[in-house]
């Protein structure tokens, strides 16, 4: 199973992470025209900084638990068998339910798509993920592992 | 939604009364994390292989360029496009003053006497006030326009002998001012210069070029049209904004700009203009340095016409929200593009009158020279206009906020007057210890280090409880006057030596400036210490710091310090630490070379300490007891 | 082993899907008054004709059949007989069962005033009651809804915005008035009355006129003032169905009592959602609740339960609304309107740089989150949600809150707000 391990300490703030989530998920997936006007365009990361300046990449974890498909009231949110916790579109209508129970704010409302809810798909169907792939750093990589458990983030 | 805090704490309670309002105080949180290469300075984006970052994985650019090369190129940049904004206001200057000097533009020249004596000082001689005027802005416009390698003429006359032979030594005496900051550009292209030290070195010609020029000529021709500054008891704050007048706010550096309307608002015929719309007439609010200027012509400019300066940059997108702004006149820099939607909302115009600072939302129109008084009209009828259009059911909401009582329009020549005629007073204080030292704390105000105008309070705080004196010029000040700092009150937070100077000469320990140009007056009045104790500047128990700077221009501002010897104080680093080399020639090294260095400390206790510390060392140097 | 599951919405199926997930083998039935699954939440988007039955749909026709779990529809509980385990329906099936989970929900309460019931006169909370308000609207003016709370207030702007005249009325003195304070509350107001709908506060219901064939005309407030009205919806509280629970001797106050595991007082009687009353662990009061998610996590415990586990609710609560209207959301979370008198009400209000008005309410114990209300950008709400029922001491986030400071570094905490 693929995860992603996250090293704090490593992190500059540069949110190419960011970039590259938006621009992979815009229509044209191009990367000169990723329409970082926020009333288009939303990350399903972000890289924030905690209550002591500390920079933090934060990620959707795809927890065992999800808290967010169990709020979810039209169906839209589920958790795959490769463990990938996703958000159908077309079911979902903007009750931002899940963005009131996911404990990491990951789960957050977006303006495209009508004020639907956006949140991180594991670039699933994706070889590798965008923002690890994009990561200046190595502040994130890629890992395989055999263990299901524990959700899709590893933070050192 | 995180607002930024202010220690203007009246002005940020109505920030908070106003959420209605979308001001830069709201955006730093969107804004809080910043890049790292950025902050570093080393990112470089200058060409299609990149942009590329200095990482560990990645030491260099595809170039072959170090951190040290791009941090040195950047910083060259930034310094280059500061000194180029000061310059254009030297520019501008010069070249109203011929026009006004020659006769072309019909505004009068209100101090005869301050062209004499830059005359003198310049080396012209001959002819009457006007003659000597027109001739000194020519020499500075040859200067300012001359070739590199032709050495500015006036820079020997501007500075004291030991700094110009220190500059030559270092082989920094700039060429034409504004080649030099053409050549900068050049040298910061790709794969041209890429020698660190030589483009530090240039930072430190274009900071000549700053001090000398943009700023300390600009003051000196400034005098000569619109009066010598006077030491006098004004009003800052939002409550300058009396709603029964038309209200025009000005934004920007050249005051020169604005001696046609200023000479057309003190004739009945103008205010006429205002009351024929229905107000009580029309008054000038300064929102930025230029507004700082004219507050210290005093009796210069007839009272009522500026109705004073309400607060620093920053705080104008609040004013304009107040309702009680009609037009906002632009002709140079620190006009924030936040004020465009506030402007559409509130239906006030905006102008500009150098395309330099044209703002999207703003009308540009032409300030022929000589035409300055038809232009006045102009914009006087068309604030006129907009008072009409706008004031009709509108909520005007200006809070009390600010002081009556801010002492303003101390100047290199002003302080000398008060002093009786020569620093000799204050070098005694300095050498009895009632005074424990001089700080020019100056420049912008900003919102990241700590909040606005946090740390610049929380320093001088600290500086004047240790009976340091305060010399303070640009947005630093806008905000420490409106915290009371450049007010008589302002004694009692000070320490018991410098609050008995205070109550004996009648000042706050905060001496206040005016607009951040007036850096080059207190640089001017520390070349005059230099010269009363017979040493050079690097020997003062003097230090500067800039603790809140902004901009570009404070960089260059920073490195005329630098180039005078001075110690620097910054509380936020400028984007260098990427380059250990740099860094360490900056924090270290430029002491063997120029007498001056960077200190960087965002603590204000700490600040002071180390600043101090520099002081106390000059000062046992001098033979000074400490 | 026998599961019988009597209610077919949100605790309900998350029961039948847990329980098909841990036990492969046994008989699962689910009974319900529906006739197909699907969200109750988004009822008053087909009341509107915003959506339809078939849009709003839960789970594909053959998602019993794959799962191996009888969905019978169209059924009612007659009678609960716990002595025999059994259970006898409207359909004359008497069904045995070796573990019973009721999961019922909960009905609307018609006001108690003259001339409530009647034709065009309607609940919302199942979808019969949202397709025949659909059907009905096109043929009337003037529809009133009864009840400002969280089903009426989204209905009135769905059915304004599809054009109709709406006026809501309602005893409290602004919208949404468990869930919003008076900021919010006033905001509230407004979008509604910029849509066109007409807001009666302070001014119950007193009675309702008809016509000979008994369509409304008016309904009448307590202000004397009376409300043209063709179309009537009460949306003003809702009842537990739970009678047929209590006759059978379950534990019931407001709803059918359950423990943390959701067993009822009765043995291998389970139950979850609507139907139910447990300690809010916010609240620290027992109480009914009637959100989705709650319900959602009490059917995957009882469903655990029943299949012989130990599982806990540990946090259960139903102070919590996600509200979505007409483009402007909002979280309400914890006892925004009942705070204690001892909690601080920290209020942060300021326009973002889309033109947006945010506001963040807290209700602060010292330094222990115990409610907030998040208005417009509603980003980090679950961060709210998770502070307030973990109880965590907010004290450098409540130093920062309101002011930006980016010289403060070196603090170690882990919380993001």
């Amino acid at each position: 199973m693929r995860k992603k391990l996250i090293d704090r300490s490593k992190c500059v703030g540069c949110k190419n992470c960011e970039l590259a989530c938006i621009t992979i998920h815009c229509d044209g997936k191009n990367p000169f025209d990723p329409n970082l006007d926020s009333s288009i365009a939303r990350a399903r990361n972000k890289v924030e900084l905690d209550n002591g300046g500390l920079l933090f990449p934060e990620f959707c974890r795809h927890c065992d638990e999800p808290a967010c498909v169990e709020a979810c009231m039209s169906g839209a949110l589920t958790k795959g068998d490769d463990g990938l916790v996703v958000c159908n579109h077309d079911y979902c209508i903007g009750c931002f339910m899940c963005v009131m129970s996911c404990p990491y704010g990951m789960a957050r409302p977006s303006v495209k798509n009508g004020g639907k809810m956006i949140k991180c798909d594991g670039c699933r169907g994706r070889k590798s993920m965008a923002c690890v792939d994009a990561c200046p750093q190595r502040c994130l990589t890629e890992i395989e592992t055999d263990d299901r458990t524990g959700g899709q983030i590893i933070y050192k | 939604m995180k607002r930024c805090s202010s220690a203007d704490s009246c002005f940020s309670a109505y920030l908070e009364k106003r959420s209605d309002v979308n001001t830069a105080f709201d955006r730093m949180e969107d804004q809080a994390v910043k890049c790292g290469y950025g902050q570093n300075g080393v990112c470089c984006r200058l060409c299609s292989n990149g942009p590329c970052r200095i990482t560990p994985d990645s030491p260099k650019g595809v170039c072959g360029a170090s951190a040290d090369t791009m941090v040195a190129r950047n910083f060259l940049r930034s310094v280059a496009a500061g000194a180029a904004c000061y310059l254009h206001v030297a520019e501008s200057t010069a070249l109203r003053l011929k026009s006004i000097a020659s006769g072309k533009s019909p505004l009068p020249l209100r101090s005869e006497k301050s062209a004499d004596e830059l005359a003198r000082l310049l080396g012209i001689e001959g002819g009457n006030a006007r003659d000597k005027a027109v001739r000194i802005a020519d020499a500075v416009l040859a200067d300012l326009y001359g070739r590199r390698d032709e050495k500015m003429k006036l820079v020997e006359k501007l500075a004291i002998p030991a700094r110009v032979k220190k500059w030559k030594e270092l082989g920094i005496m700039p060429g034409g001012a504004k080649a030099e900051v053409f050549d900068a550009l050049i040298k910061t292209s790709t794969n041209l210069n890429t020698d660190p030290v030589d483009q530090l070195l240039h930072c430190l010609n274009l900071g000549i070029c700053t001090g000398l020029y943009g700023l300390a000529m600009t003051n000196l021709m400034n005098d000569i049209i619109m009066g010598e500054p006077e030491i006098c008891k004004v009003s800052t704050g939002f409550s300058v904004a009396d709603p029964d007048y038309i209200n025009i706010a000005v934004s920007g550096h050249s005051h020169s700009v604005f001696a046609g309307l200023i000479a057309l608002l003190e004739t009945d015929k103008g205010q006429k203009i205002g009351m024929d719309a229905g107000a009580k007439g029309i008054k000038i609010i300064g929102i930025t340095c230029v507004g700082q200027d004219m507050q210290l012509r005093g009796s210069a400019i007839r009272p009522g016409v500026f109705a004073g300066q309400a607060g620093n940059n920053f705080t104008q997108e609040a004013l304009l929200a107040t309702g009680a702004i009609d037009m906002v006149i632009s002709e140079f820099n620190c006009t924030l593009s936040g004020i465009e939607p506030i402007a559409e909302k509130n239906k006030i115009k905006l102008l500009c009158l150098d395309d330099v600072c044209k703002q999207a939302g703003a009308e540009l129109l032409n300030d022929t020279k000589g035409a300055e008084l038809v232009l006045a009209e102009k914009i006087s009828r068309m604030a006129a206009d907009q008072y009409k259009i706008r004031r009709g059911g509108l909520t005007i909401d200006v809070p009390v906020h600010g002081y009556d009582d801010v002492i303003a329009g101390v100047s290199e020549k002003s302080l000398l007057k008060l002093l009786g005629g020569s620093l000799a007073p204050v070098i005694e204080l300095v050498k009895n210890g009632t005074i424990k030292g001089i700080a020019g704390i100056r420049g912008c105000s900003n919102l990241a280090a700590g909040g606005h105008d946090e740390t610049t309070v929380a320093l001088t705080r600290e500086l004047i409880k240790r009976d340091i004196l305060v010399l303070s010029a640009g947005c630093t000040t806008g905000g420490l006057a409106n915290c009371g700092f450049c007010s008589p009150g302002a004694k009692d937070m000070a320490g018991p030596g410098l609050k008995a100077v205070c109550e004996k000469l009648g000042i706050p320990p905060v001496l206040n400036f005016g607009p951040c140009l007036a850096i080059g007056r207190i640089e001017i009045v520390v070349a005059e210490l230099a010269k009363a104790l017979g040493v050079d500047i690097p020997a003062l128990p003097v230090v500067i710091s800039a603790p809140q700077w902004l901009e570009e221009q404070a960089l260059a501002d920073g490195c005329f310090g630098l180039s005078l010897g001075l110690t620097l104080h910054l509380a936020q680093p400028p984007p260098i630490l990427g380059s250990a080399l740099i860094t360490k020639v900056l924090t270290e090294d430029l002491v063997n070379l120029t007498g001056g260095r960077v200190i960087v400390e965002m603590d204000p206790v700490a600040a002071a300490d180390k600043l101090q510390a520099d002081i106390n060392n000059k000062l046992a140097a001098l033979g000074i007891g400490v | 082993m026998k599961y019988v599951i009597i209610g077919g919405s949100a605790a309900g199926i998350s029961a039948a899907k847990t329980i098909r997930e841990k036990d492969a083998a046994g008989e699962i039935t689910v009974v319900c008054r529906d006739e197909f699954i699907y969200s109750r939440c988004q009822l008053h988007l087909v009341a509107a004709g915003a959506s339809t039955a078939e849009r709003i749909r839960l789970s594909t026709p053959d998602w019993a059949g794959r799962s191996g779990i009888s969905l019978l529809g169209g059924r009612e509980v007659v009678k609960l007989d716990p002595g025999i385990h059994q259970i006898s329906f409207s359909d004359g099936w008497k069904a045995p069962y070796d573990r019973l989970l009721i999961a019922t929900g909960s009905r609307t309460i018609f006001p108690p005033i003259g001339g409530v019931r009647g034709p065009m006169t309607y609940g919302l909370r199942d979808i019969d009651d949202a397709v025949a308000i659909n059907r009905a609207r096109s043929s009337v003016r003037n529809i009133v809804v009864i009840g400002a709370g969280l089903i009426g207030i989204e209905l009135a702007a769905e059915l304004a915005r599809s054009g109709l005249k709406v006026s809501v009325v309602e005893i409290a003195d602004r919208p949404l008035p468990l869930q919003l304070e008076s900021i919010c509350g006033s905001k509230c107001a407004k979008i509604l009355s910029d849509a066109g709908v007409d807001l009666h506060f302070l001014d119950p219901a007193r009675m309702v006129h008809r016509s000979s064939d008994g369509t409304p005309i008016c309904v009448e407030l307590v202000s004397g003032r009376k409300v043209p009205c063709e179309l009537l919806v009460c949306a003003a509280g809702v009842k537990t169905n739970s009678e047929f629970a209590a006759e059978a001797g379950v534990k019931t106050g407001g709803g059918i009592c359950i423990d943390s595991h959701c067993r009822t007082s009765l043995p291998d009687i389970f139950a979850a959602g609507d139907v139910t009353e447990f300690v809010d662990s916010v609240s620290g009061v027992s109480q009914t609740t009637a959100i989705w998610p709650t319900a959602v996590r009490q059917g995957k415990i009882a469903g655990a339960n029943m299949v012989g586990e130990n599982a806990s609710l540990n946090i259960n609560t139903g102070m919590k609304a996600a509200i979505s209207l007409l483009g402007t959301h909002a979280v309400s979370l914890g006892p925004v309107t009942s705070p204690d008198r001892q909690w601080h009400k920290h209020v942060f209000i300021g326009t973002d740089s889309q033109g947006r008005e945010n506001c963040k309410i807290l209700y602060a114990d010292g330094n222990i989150l115990k409610a907030a209300l998040l208005w417009g950008d509603v980003t980090n709400a679950g961060l709210y949600h998770e502070a307030i029922v973990n109880r965590r001491d907010i004290s450098a986030d409540l130093e920062c809150l309101g002011s930006f400071d980016a010289a403060k570094r070196g603090k170690e905490t882990l919380n993001v707000l």
